[in-house]
């Protein structure tokens, strides 16, 4: 357990002070962002065509509301946390990479769910708005990372010949 | 856990997770006082060229300042006739706390009550980290240059990245790594934390990873 802690603290650390760079945040995290507000519009706007999406902005032109997604709000810091999880965890890396992938995709399904669910409720109502985005999304996105996990765990213990020697 | 325990361990924790949120409102200010006593008291300490009391209001922290602003300066409160104060919202912290309770009581172990004490505990002791670090950021971008001429707090980046990841990081975190090491017994995590050790076979074929 303690190697587990060892390694999955210093890759938490280590990947999170990276993604706090300057550098980083612009040539990686905010075009992605960006990325990722131009699906969540690409799923609203057939539904509602008052929608449009610019840079990190959805915005609904009927109701004059609009969200900018920002650091925190993209689902990456789940996925360093996933991240962390699988790799400090003894695996192949055959193992740990598709972990990684799939639980990056299941990250960023329940982020763009998150996105939009937002993008509605602050339409709404602003008090419950605040409320879900700073206090509910963030432990339900937390609570996915674990089932990801968890899932991840019962995989590789149906795998009797491998894993667990070393990494 | 088989597949239909840990099914139904998920579905608890979210039948839970509403019902530990509203104990956590109506309880905001009872759960914040401790940490907020006691996190007054470290910058107080820490800080007492800027510090002057700490206080809470319902869930909100108030750092008073020393100073006051006159003109556009920072100037002793006496002498700037007013004084600076400071808000930092506890629950952006605190939200860690439903969440470790759902968590916990959704998972059946022995001894419930004082487990969940024993987390509680270390999550307090995290919030007062996170508290600190929130104050910090929060008086450096208030105060700029006149924060750094004391000379006893560390560099703007390691305050940046202290508040990121004490306010980012640890509350949806360590709810989980609490719960996961008070679950340690019940085989959700073989092998990772030295129980279950028959789940997966070691052989002399295992790969290097």
């Amino acid at each position: 357990m303690t190697r587990f802690i060892i390694i999955f603290a210093a890759v938490l650390i280590g990947l999170f002070t990276l993604e706090m760079q300057e550098s980083v945040q612009t040539a990686a995290i905010q075009p992605f962002t960006s990325i990722l507000a131009s699906i969540s519009a690409g799923i609203i706007i057939p539904f509602d065509d008052a929608v449009v999406a610019y840079g990190r902005i959805i915005e609904h032109r009927a109701a004059q509301f609009a969200v900018s997604i920002e650091a925190g709000c993209n689902g990456v810091e789940a996925t360093i946390v996933l991240i962390a999880g699988v790799l400090a965890f003894p695996a192949n890396w055959k193992q740990k990479l598709s972990a990684i992938a799939l639980g990056f995709i299941a990250v960023q399904a329940m982020n763009i769910l998150r996105i939009i669910s937002l993008f509605y409720l602050g339409q709404w109502d602003l008090a419950i708005f605040t409320w879900t985005h700073l206090y509910i999304w963030p432990v339900l996105i937390m609570l996915d990372v674990l089932i990801v996990f968890i899932v991840y765990l019962r995989y590789l213990n149906r795998q009797p010949t491998i894993a667990i020697q070393a990494t | 856990m088989n597949k239909r325990s840990l099914r139904r361990f998920f579905g608890l924790v979210l039948l839970l997770l509403p019902v530990a949120f509203v104990a956590w409102q109506v309880l905001g200010s009872v759960i914040a006082a401790p940490v907020v006593w006691l996190a007054g008291l470290i910058l107080q300490w820490w800080l007492p060229e800027l510090v002057s009391s700490v206080t809470l209001d319902n869930t909100t922290m108030v750092i008073a300042s020393v100073l006051g602003e006159l003109d556009g300066k920072f100037l002793p409160g006496a002498e700037a006739g007013n004084q600076l104060a400071f808000q930092v919202d506890t629950r952006g912290l605190t939200y860690s706390i439903p969440f470790y309770a759902a968590l916990h009581f959704a998972t059946p172990m022995e001894s419930p009550v004082e487990r969940f004490a024993r987390g509680l505990l270390i999550l307090w002791l995290l919030v007062i980290i996170g508290l600190v670090s929130v104050a910090i950021k929060t008086l450096m971008l208030g105060l700029g240059s006149t924060f750094f001429a004391l000379g006893t707090v560390p560099s703007p980046d390691v305050i940046a990245l202290a508040f990121q990841f004490n306010s980012l990081m640890v509350p949806p975190i360590a709810p989980l790594l609490i719960w996961a090491y008070e679950s340690r017994d019940l085989g959700l995590f073989p092998n990772l934390l030295g129980t279950q050790a028959n789940a997966v076979v070691d052989t002399p074929e295992s790969p290097e990873t």
